[in-house]
């Protein structure tokens, strides 16, 4: 962070840094692959209880409220280690929305659960006919007395096969375009009719998923709003999704990671390496300052609507070039497949550069954004023949 | 961006009112046009203002902005084109504001007054005989500085010197014996100058400032003309865009407004992205302590130098052969951006000199 840390800032940052050192397990640190939820479950254990896995929470449900500078320093504490990110979904995705929209009994249930890892989130939206085109989803839920009976089929759920629990975006309108034709539904994934399946993805891991829901039956009380608000309160959650997503913390990381490569292959000494490092150094940077100024807006109530827009493809496209660089400046060692460990002494060079295409497509592809960006904040006309 | 405060809301209307009013970019293409002249009659509005003295303490006779306000004095200067040499003036002030001299608070006066502009040097284009100027045994100084963007306006040089092993910031006048000015007129009217001194006497440069603080001093004069030739790059670029955007709604192809089409869209898109990062980079700059500042003040001259020639490329092309008709605004956008661009170091100056002082951070 450039600017200049007030007293209590400098002993935030010291004493996460101190905290970090002596907790974080060593085989956690750089960690080659992405660590699957039950790898992390301890370490999730264990930033939660220090208040650290929801920092910007409210007090109430166990967060610290930590401030944007202190989110900040938090960020480049843990990459500055190379700390494992931990399952989002919960965290970022569906709890900050129950916070806003949820009942009382939905909070006391699910909140808690969420912030320590002890429940697992994925979250069902686009399906295998409605990617960008997300309000054209067509998974159906049908109100039965007190109970919605859903039958469909999602794609792309994160980490699904390992939730606990899922939130779905559902079909209970029949009118295709209609704004109050969606519901947002929260269901156990252990509930009869739910199956999750694993997706190889183009770095190795299968952390893609999908989900077939036959005639699952749940309660109407797992309606998060009403029904027919799932669009509205959907799109908060996307809103929140993506500026959380605009996050430094995967180009730090990597740039963290391409320090320790420039010093292993003596690119620190090349001039033209030196450059490449420097101007990923100032992507970086701009990244930083644009996501604090987006929280401090968010925080004063001054967010723009597209911000959330701009902060999630400017996140990406920041961390793909820094990661470039890593690979201009590991020569043939750019094309190894990873070590099965990675760590301090022997950082990963292609694990995360292969992982990061998911950064400009997940969420809504940098091009969905890049339009929005395109009509909301610069006013241009809708394309034609699209409604 | 957030909302603005009272103050700067004075801020802004001031600066945007003096150059509406002033001519607007009718004017600047007229100064474009004439080889590295200066408007004194808006350089008198200026020093009325009180602007010229934005980076000076009340105490001593400025106005004492803070660096933020600063910056967005300059955006919107920057908006708006303003060819005159403000960030050198400012950064000059700055430099003056810091010594402890009689001469340099007299000097200081003047500068704030409008009646002579005072150029720190050893801020020319980095990496170019940054090697710092030495006397001779005879106490003579020979040699020849850095560039220095519209550096012909100066009517005194302030350099610094190593004098036996000491470093001297010292007042060099324009006609001193045996300085030559060396200016090459730029794209946009402008200039980037060299001093050659010639066995330039010591006993003919006035003393403003010796030891430490006459190198910290310098340093935080770079630093300042490095922020303020940002800022003018960030409300260029946004004007720029904005041009550009109203064009895309009016320009109307196949009959429908060119604005409509997804392959312009994304590039007006991507433009916006950059434009907000800059802005934000910018002022996150201006807040850094003094560990950082120079590091900051680096970092963010690279990104917009980068940030506004990928600007104006785009709008250029995004309007067309109007956007290469010298008959159109964005011409001049275009060119100042290339002058904007390497004033107080270009991208890849300041790149090699963030990794430098990077690794001195670090060391520490």
């Amino acid at each position: 962070m450039l600017r200049e840390e007030t007293e209590p800032q400098k002993k935030f940052r010291a004493d996460v840094r101190a905290w970090l050192d002596a907790n974080l397990p060593a085989e956690l640190r750089h960690a080659a692959g992405r660590l699957t939820p039950p790898e992390l479950r301890g370490w999730f254990k264990k930033m939660a209880d220090r208040g650290l896995a929801a920092p910007h929470w409210p007090r109430e449900w166990g967060g610290i409220e930590a401030t944007p500078v202190e989110q900040i320093i938090l960020i480049e504490e843990l990459a500055r280690v190379g700390a494992p990110d931990l399952p989002a979904q919960g965290l970022t995705h569906i709890s900050p929305i129950l916070i806003k929209y949820g009942t009382e009994e939905q909070k006391r249930e699910h909140l808690p659960k969420a912030r320590t890892g002890e429940v697992i989130w994925a979250q069902g939206y686009s399906e295998p006919g409605s990617g960008s085109d997300l309000r054209s989803l067509t998974t159906k839920a049908v109100v039965d007395g007190d109970k919605l009976v859903i039958k469909g089929h999602k794609i792309w759920n994160t980490g699904a096969h390992y939730a606990d629990w899922l939130y779905l975006l559902v079909r209970t309108g029949e009118d295709r375009r209609a704004r109050d034709a969606i519901t947002l539904v929260l269901v156990d994934a252990k509930t009869p009719g739910v199956t999750a399946r694993g997706i190889r993805t183009l770095a190795g891991d299968d952390e893609l998923c999908e989900i077939f829901l036959d005639d699952v039956v749940v309660p109407l009380k797992n309606v998060v709003g009403k029904i027919g608000e799932g669009w509205t309160v959907g799109t908060a959650l996307l809103a929140e999704e993506r500026i959380r997503s605009g996050t430094p913390i995967h180009a730090l990381r990597a740039l963290s990671r391409l320090n320790l490569a420039a010093q292993a292959t003596g690119a620190d000494r090349d001039p033209w390496m030196l450059d490449r490092i420097a101007r990923a150094e100032i992507e970086v940077m701009a990244l930083e300052a644009s996501y604090l100024e987006a929280l401090e807006m968010q925080q004063a109530g001054e967010a723009e609507a597209e911000d959330s827009s701009r902060l999630k493809l400017f996140g990406a496209e920041v961390t793909q070039f820094v990661l470039e660089v890593l690979q201009d400046v590991t020569g043939a060692h750019a094309a190894v497949r990873a070590p099965l460990a990675s760590n301090e002494e022997t950082p990963d060079f292609t694990q995360s550069f292969l992982q990061s295409r998911r950064l400009s497509i997940r969420g809504g592809t940098n091009e969905i954004q890049r339009g929005i960006i395109a009509m909301r904040a610069l006013g241009l006309p809708r394309p034609g023949g699209h409604a | 961006m957030h909302s603005l405060k009272d103050s700067d809301r004075h801020i802004v209307d001031s600066i945007g009112g003096l150059l509406d009013d002033a001519g607007g970019l009718a004017r600047v293409r007229r100064l474009q046009s004439t080889p590295m002249s200066l408007d004194r009659a808006l350089w008198t509005r200026l020093a009325s203002l009180g602007w010229l003295g934005a980076a000076v303490p009340e105490a001593q006779g400025g106005v004492g902005l803070a660096l933020t306000e600063i910056a967005l004095l300059l955006e919107h200067a920057g908006k708006r084109l303003m060819p005159e040499p403000l960030v050198l003036a400012l950064s000059g002030a700055r430099l003056l504001a810091r010594c402890n001299t009689q001469a340099a608070a007299a000097l200081l006066a003047a500068v704030i007054a409008g009646k002579t502009l005072c150029v720190p040097v050893e801020g020319g284009v980095a990496g170019e005989g940054r090697a710092a100027l030495a006397a001779d045994g005879a106490q003579r100084v020979s040699g020849r500085t850095g560039y220095v963007s519209d550096g012909h306006v100066g009517d005194v040089f302030l350099l610094l010197l190593d004098v036996n092993g000491t470093a001297r910031l010292c007042a060099l006048a324009r006609g001193a014996e045996g300085l030559t000015l060396e200016s090459e007129e730029t794209v946009d009217g402008g200039s980037i100058t060299r001093l050659r001194l010639g066995g330039v006497k010591l006993a003919d440069m006035t003393v403003l400032h010796e030891g430490t603080g006459a190198l910290v001093a310098m340093a935080e004069a770079e630093d300042l003309l490095r922020i303020g030739y940002s800022a003018l790059l960030t409300g260029l670029m946004d004007e720029a865009l904005e041009m550009t955007v109203a064009y895309l709604k009016d320009r109307r192809q196949f009959g429908v407004p060119i604005g409509s089409f997804q392959a312009l869209q994304h590039r007006a898109a991507s433009l916006y992205v950059i434009i907000k990062a800059t802005r934000a980079l910018l002022y996150e700059a201006c807040k850094a302590g003094p560990e950082r500042r120079g590091v900051a003040a680096l970092g963010v001259k690279a990104y917009a130098a980068q940030s506004a020639m990928q600007t104006v490329k785009e709008c250029v092309q995004l309007h067309g052969a109007m956007g290469y008709t010298e008959e159109h605004n964005m011409s001049l956008f275009f060119r100042r951006a290339m002058s904007l661009a390497v004033a107080g170091g270009d991208a890849s100056s300041c790149r090699k000199l963030l990794y430098g002082e990077r690794q001195n951070i670090r060391a520490i």
